[in-house]
């Protein structure tokens, strides 16, 4: 075998700059497909990382939506809640509403600021990574993002103006309360260059004139030792207008909203696959063609069919191997450049990837490539191996 | 006027008896998968209610498509369209509306009337329309960028593969070559030779090209109109595009075969013919 390999590998290196530039045409293969491989499911996997990080493993949402998919909401969800956390496997049940709030220092006249609030109940901070302070624990306390706190020079202990309904005539919030800021944090699911506030749902509901106690979803964190899909089973069917998802069937809920990505990828990983087969096939094929001569002549000698064969499999997955090295690291500065791009969506969390790689997916691409590699060399070796001895060396000697 | 709402409602089940008033009930459209989900059609009666407020009967007046904007293709949420008296009432929100659209008389200036509103009205914004929808074609914006991108690494692994496959036809033709040259065959004879074959290659392909294109255009709009329900086009061969894709196909076809040719006319006979 090292015979045939240091054949095949003196054979490619006859013709460097052909050798070079086929290597580039499988880089290039190698490269897209690693990307669409990265793509294809990599804003799922970003998207659960992130709900995975709340550390809540069920979400209770009105049916038929996902998580504020629209304003819709869940009513009397404090009741609700406690339906939930009554399960001996549910170690913690929440209600967590979002609306827009307004929010500005007291003592300035200036316009409040718009900014996305969450109301969870006291002590909780699902989605939230506190920077400075704590968290909201009381009644009249608010969490401010990074973003609020640099515009509005906020810091812990600090008051806010924190109010709804803005007056459209006059600017003044209808419904309104001091706040004091209880920390300084990053929200997990904000957007790049948006405000964000957390604060007791209670004052949120008090704010809003709500009664009805709504909750744009509930998040329930199941005992390490419970299966968080059985309890998502369990509970799904026994309220009316609810929908309960453990985080995977989220995802894959939200796949046919994603189905874009899937799609362009595959289509794309094909074609790249395709070239990556033609290339090799080509090359080796062209190969075999100029070495007709010589490799007749090594069959008069002796060597074996099966050694032929092997060596220009060999040649196939000299370049495979060599193409698909260097494609996987052009694919790995590609994908941040992609992943830059697609990112500036408006309103996506900004710790969101579209491009996310995990081990698994440069075993698929190498096993991909090489196999390719591996399937375009059969035909150029069947031909090296079935060589006409006799024909060829006469056609030769003429 | 009519008025969407996409949030606060909560659609219950339809077929239940409306109250005995003499007053007609009032009136709404159904976006068709609501009206899929509810099992409702024209002259059912559908109970609605807000967040903090009770159940009221509305008749289905009738059922329409959602407009294929890309902006809210992928949502399933549901959607019904009050008259506004009504959706106001229903939510108890007094005269209030989330925004005003504001038509202006011919030869008006936008940018007087919306500084006299943002005089008038401190708690409000006013923009022009383009603003709007500058901001709200942001999504769009990105994915055409993204799709520039993969069209620029397309465009090089096809430069590369059409570059592999004229390298390798030269050298296939190393000796058909040498004998032109001594023949007397000229250098700028080899060299069009060359260079036509590739451009005609890039040709074709580009021909073929824009037909795989139009065909797989079909078959992306059949296939998202399905999984979104929806009329809009997801991919679109325009005349614009077309020539586009023409001219950069066969300018990479150009570029490839200046240099092929180069490589065919640089070669001596006697090296062409070395084996």
């Amino acid at each position: 075998m090292s015979n045939a390999l240091s054949l095949a590998w003196r054979t490619l290196v006859r013709r460097p700059r052909r050798l070079v530039l086929f290597v580039a045409g499988v880089t290039v293969a190698a490269a897209v497909l690693l990307d669409m491989v990265m793509l294809a499911a990599g804003l799922q996997r970003s998207l659960s990382d992130l709900l995975e990080a709340t550390g809540y493993q069920v979400r209770v949402v009105p049916k038929g939506l996902l998580p504020f998919e629209s304003g819709a909401a869940l009513r009397d969800s404090r009741a609700l809640a406690d339906a939930f956390a009554a399960d001996d496997r549910v170690a913690e049940s929440i209600p967590f509403w979002g609306q827009t709030v307004y929010v500005s220092r007291p003592e300035r006249s200036d316009r409040p600021i718009a900014a996305f609030g969450y109301g969870a109940p006291a002590g909780a901070a699902p989605a939230l990574r506190i920077d400075d302070g704590r968290t909201v624990e009381s009644s009249g306390e608010i969490i401010v993002d990074d973003n609020l706190a640099e515009r509005l020079g906020l810091a812990v202990g600090d008051s806010v103006l924190v109010g709804v309904d803005p007056d459209p005539a006059v600017g003044a919030l209808r419904r309104r309360r001091i706040a004091r800021v209880s920390g300084v944090a990053n929200f997990t699911f904000s957007a790049e260059g948006t405000y964000n506030v957390g604060l007791v749902i209670d004052d949120m509901w008090a704010m809003a004139g709500s009664e009805s106690e709504p909750a744009a979803l509930l998040l329930v964190r199941v005992h390490r030792e419970a299966d968080a899909y059985d309890v998502a089973r369990e509970f799904r069917g026994r309220f009316d207008n609810v929908d309960v998802y453990a985080i995977p069937e989220i995802i894959e809920a939200a796949g046919d909203r994603l189905s874009y990505f899937q799609q362009l990828s595959l289509v794309l990983g094909t074609v790249s696959l395709g070239v990556a087969f033609l290339l090799v096939t080509t090359l080796l094929t062209l190969s075999v063609n100029e070495r007709w001569g010589e490799i007749a002549a090594l069959r008069a000698l002796g060597v074996t069919r099966g050694r032929m064969l092997t060596q220009v499999a060999w040649q196939g997955l000299l370049i495979s191997v060599a193409g698909t090295l260097v494609g996987l690291c052009v694919g790995l500065v590609v994908a941040r450049y992609l992943d830059r791009i697609l990112t500036d969506f408006p309103g996506l969390p900004a710790d969101v990837s579209f491009f996310v790689l995990q081990g698994g997916d440069l075993a698929t691409v190498v096993s991909l490539l090489v196999g390719t590699g591996l399937l375009a060399g059969l035909y150029p070796a069947w031909r090296a191996a079935s060589v006409n001895i006799s024909m060829v060396l006469r056609e030769e000697i003429e | 006027m009519l008025y969407a709402i996409p949030f606060l409602l909560l659609l219950a089940a339809a077929g239940r008896a409306a109250s005995q008033t003499d007053e007609p009930l009032p009136e709404l459209l159904l976006e068709q998968r609501t009206a899929r989900v509810l099992s409702v059609t024209p002259g059912d009666t559908v109970w609605i209610s807000g967040l903090d407020s009770d159940e009221r009967p509305f008749v289905v007046a009738g059922t329409y498509r959602r407009p294929a904007d890309p902006s809210t293709v992928t949502l399933r949420d549901y959607r019904a369209i009050l008259h506004l008296p009504d959706l106001q009432e229903l939510l108890g929100v007094g005269d209030r509306v989330d925004r005003f659209s504001v038509r202006l008389r011919p030869g008006a200036s936008p940018e007087a009337v919306i500084a006299e509103i943002d005089r008038l009205a401190f708690g409000a914004d006013a923009f022009p329309s383009e603003t709007v929808a500058s901001a709200t074609s942001e999504t769009f914006r990105v994915v055409s960028r993204f799709h520039r991108a993969l069209a620029g690494i397309t465009i090089t692994g096809s430069a590369v593969f059409l570059l592999c496959l004229v390298v390798l036809k030269i050298e296939e033709r190393r000796l058909e070559g040498a004998a032109m040259r001594d023949v007397g065959i000229s250098r700028r004879t080899l060299f069009l030779w060359t260079f036509s074959e590739t451009l005609a290659m890039a040709a074709v392909g580009t021909g073929v090209g824009l037909g795989v294109g139009w065909a797989g255009s079909g078959l992306v709009n059949l296939y998202f109109r399905g999984v979104y329900d929806t009329t809009m086009a997801f991919a679109k061969v325009t005349p614009d595009l077309a020539v586009l894709a023409a001219i950069i196909g066969l300018a990479t076809g150009t570029v490839v075969g200046i240099i092929a040719g180069l490589q065919m006319v640089r070669t001596r006979s006697t090296r062409l013919r070395q084996p």
